[in-house]
């Protein structure tokens, strides 16, 4: 999506706007926004793929025609559902894995359960097919007719604990089901292509799938659905005359693990016109709810419990990683203190969002960013729709007849943060990320210590900008782009992505992606807020784990409300 | 065996940062080759010749291509390929609409990359082959007039602009997405794309990826 002279994201009208697009502050500016530290802060929002995959498959009904699951929990599932004339069905396989080997990984040769999403209803000659080859995940062979493939691993310590209360005719203990989250946490989600499945041109324009991530996100919230039923399924083998099945507020509680490493991190980086309209759909939306001069009592109202709920779910969100605790104990006391400020009588003045966004200023930016998903939450009406602008069909486009002086000033007027990288400094070419021939593993490499560095990924866009910059410095000042490529493809990657900066201005990290200051972290958590995530639980600068789906409707719960599940308490869930 | 278009634009991508190219060109070289193949040329085979070909070209620049008299000599696709098209593009801005070729290595390649223009702008191409060979390439797909061209051989690339689309309209899909493969010629792609990879150590294996080995909690 390109942004408009006047600023304003260009969304289509739903049958809840009229066509007339409504009044928006300033966006916030690029600067401010891409910038790791902020991004890495990031919440999840009403406009995060995950919620509106929810509002958007309302009312569907799933069934489940294939249930050949053994007493230990092993064996094959099916459940299928239509999205309008096309039916999708979840092939699950669950396997013995020896604990030796359960590692969430890319390293990994073996799941606890593994995953396709079949385009249809996969016949008898499929599932044989399947069952060969998805337990293999990489090592396997997929056709056009796979849509998405994943693999999960269970928290054995939750898995084991429900099924053993459950079979009790108990139900699980709270805090370990608060504490943890999940039963199984997915170790990869691939789409679009990957070892043979097909390609997102496939079902690019279809109904509900044509948003980003929408198809991934369906097959995680259908793996969900899997795991509760083989906890019951499990627990009920165990101990049919005594077993009860899961109470169903803990069930919608429980969502749906994620494992997440450096392989997600590129992705940002790699795709600039999507991430600039993934960010500047967000920030439009942003910019509209502090446009409202005052407040409609019914969001008021939605606010105040929503504040209400957001320092129960910050208590329930604690983590072992001390720099990620550190800043959930220093979020309980400034967003109490953010807070305090939000009552009906001031809700009621004018301009009420843009004046709370400006007291978050005073805080920190993981309390900024909070306050940011909070205020977009009740204000469903004047921003949702803004999605069918998260997609992007294009990528960025060479434009050879500029000559170099234009690219110059367009260095020095939007990249002067890269410019002013001193690179000669061993502490801004710190890290080099590359991949592993073992497994073709993501990883990230001390450059200064490590070999491989002549190998690494180019994602260290500041300082081939800055390289370029110096050549172009020293040479004839007005030759064409064209020319300057023919002689120096090498300055070709570069190029583009400066060009395309003018464009598309939230498409780029503004930081130094190969500094010793850089945490991939930040980068991950990004992603997985537009996913939807939440409760980031890193277990290093370059991994964590989260929850998707926690308090989302359940596989049986499309008919009703499956909209109210923002940053969700075992409380909020009942 | 059968593979996804976005699985075989990736390993080809790699198969030509692997080879040496530059990773703009490779971005551009390697959607060229899969845009082929999916339109039921052998863009693997045409890939493979142009990287081997790259290797052992002199770096011949002629610093006056883009002056008015429109000559570009001695194409070498995996590294000037795009550059074709960006000159072409350059000199249609006076008026010139047409550049001649010189010693092209792997001249149907230009079929791809001019496939890839056409989808990113509204233009339409012909490329017209010293060996009587003519492509013509628009968002509709590549038509190709006589046997497929092999290199070295001259040529002349036409630009036009496309009336019957706009820059900004949906793009026809004509091609197929699921695409036959010769197992032999991913192979040497793979091999290719694993000069990318880096070496493995325990140290990397254990700190690398920022995370333990198993997950047993």
């Amino acid at each position: 999506m390109q942004r408009p002279a006047t600023g304003h994201a260009v969304v289509k009208s739903t049958p809840d706007h009229d066509d007339t697009y409504p009044a928006q502050a300033p966006l916030r500016d690029p600067e401010t926004v891409m910038r790791l530290s902020r991004m890495g802060s990031f919440y999840p929002t009403r406009l995060s793929f995950m919620r509106t995959l929810m509002r958007q498959i309302s009312g569907v009904r799933v069934k489940r025609p294939v249930w050949d699951i053994s007493a230990e929990g092993f064996g094959r599932a099916v459940y299928s559902l239509t999205l309008g004339r096309f039916t999708y069905s979840l092939v699950a396989f669950a396997t013995p894995l020896d604990p030796a080997n359960r590692t969430d990984r890319v390293i990994a040769e073996a799941w606890d359960a593994t995953f396709v999403l079949f385009d249809g209803v996969p016949a008898a000659e499929d599932l044989e097919r399947l069952q060969s080859e998805t337990p293999k995940q990489e090592a396997g062979r997929f056709s056009e007719s796979e849509l998405v493939l994943s693999r999960a691993n269970k928290s054995v310590r939750l898995f084991e604990h429900v099924t053993e209360r459950l079979a009790a005719g108990q139900q699980p203990d709270e805090d370990m089901i608060r504490s943890i989250g999940y039963l199984l946490r997915t170790t990869a989600v691939y789409g679009n292509g990957k070892f043979g499945i097909a390609d997102r041109l496939r079902i690019c324009e279809r109904p509900v799938l044509s948003g980003p991530f929408q198809v991934e996100l369906l097959t995680v919230w259908l793996i969900r659905g899997f795991t509760q039923d083989l906890v019951e399924h499990v627990a009920w083998s165990r101990a049919p005359d005594t077993f009860v099945p899961l109470e169903r507020r803990l069930r919608r509680y429980l969502g749906v693990g994620n494992s997440t490493g450096l392989g997600m991190a590129p992705f940002l980086v790699s795709h600039p016109v999507l991430i600039n309209n993934w960010m500047l759909v967000r920030e439009t939306a942003l910019a509209r709810v502090q446009a409202i001069e005052s407040a409609d009592p019914e969001n008021i109202e939605r606010l105040l419990a929503l504040s209400e709920r957001v320092k129960a779910h910050l208590h329930e969100w604690n983590v072992d990683d001390t720099r990620q605790q550190s800043r959930i104990e220093q979020l309980r006391v400034e967003f109490g203190q953010w807070s305090s400020s939000l009552t009906a009588e001031r809700l009621s003045s004018r301009y009420p969002f843009a004046a709370l966004l400006q007291e978050s200023n005073d805080y920190s930016e993981e309390c900024q960013e909070l306050a940011v998903a909070l205020v977009l939450e009740p204000h469903g009406r004047l921003i949702d729709g803004l999605e069918e602008c998260m997609v992007s069909v294009t990528h960025p486009v060479l434009e050879p007849v500029m000559t170099t002086s234009s690219l110059l000033s367009l260095i020095e007027g939007q990249w002067h943060w890269a410019l002013a990288i001193d690179f000669t400094d061993q502490c801004e070419t710190h890290q080099f990320w590359y991949v592993s021939e073992d497994k073709l593993e993501p990883r990230l490499g001390l450059r200064h210590q490590e070999p491989g560095s002549e190998l690494e990924s180019p994602l260290d866009i500041a300082r081939q900008v800055q390289s370029l910059y110096r050549y172009l410095k020293t040479s004839p000042a007005d030759q064409s782009v064209a020319s300057l490529l023919l002689e120096h493809p090498e300055f070709r990657f570069a190029t583009v992505r400066i060009q395309a900066l003018e464009q598309y201005p939230y498409g780029e990290i503004r930081d130094n992606l190969i500094g010793h200051n850089c945490l991939p972290i930040d980068m991950l958590r990004c992603k997985l807020s537009f996913f939807g995530a939440a409760k980031f639980d890193p277990r290093s600068d370059r991994w964590t784990r989260i929850t998707l789906y926690q308090g989302a409707p359940l596989l049986d719960e499309l008919d009703g409300d499956v909209d109210d599940w923002w940053l969700p308490t075992l409380a909020s869930t009942a | 065996m059968k593979c996804s278009r976005n699985e075989l634009t990736a390993i080809m991508r790699k198969a030509a940062i692997g080879s040496g190219c530059a990773v703009g060109v490779a971005d551009e070289i390697a959607r060229a080759a899969c845009t082929l193949q999916a339109s039921g040329y052998d863009g693997i085979s045409l890939l493979l010749t142009a990287l081997d070909a790259c290797v052992d070209a002199p770096q011949e620049i002629n610093r006056n291509v883009f002056d008015v008299d429109t000559w570009f000599p001695a194409v070498t696709i995996a590294r000037t390929g795009p550059s074709v098209f960006d000159a072409l593009l350059l000199q249609s801005q006076a008026g010139h609409t047409e550049l001649s070729l010189s010693s092209i290595d792997v001249p149907f390649l230009l079929a791809g990359l001019a496939a890839n223009r056409c989808m990113e702008q509204a233009l339409k191409f012909t490329i017209a082959f010293s060996c009587g060979a003519e492509a013509v390439v628009s968002r509709s797909g590549i038509t190709l007039e006589g046997v497929i061209p092999m290199g070295p051989c001259d040529g002349r690339v036409m630009l036009y602009r496309d009336a019957g689309v706009t820059a900004d309209s949906v793009s026809t899909e004509t091609q197929a997405l699921s695409l036959d493969v010769d197992t032999t010629l991913w192979n040497r792609c793979a091999v290719l794309a694993a000069h990318t990879y880096v070496r493995s150590t325990e140290a990397s294996r254990l700190d690398g990826a920022g995370a333990g080995l198993t997950d047993n909690d």
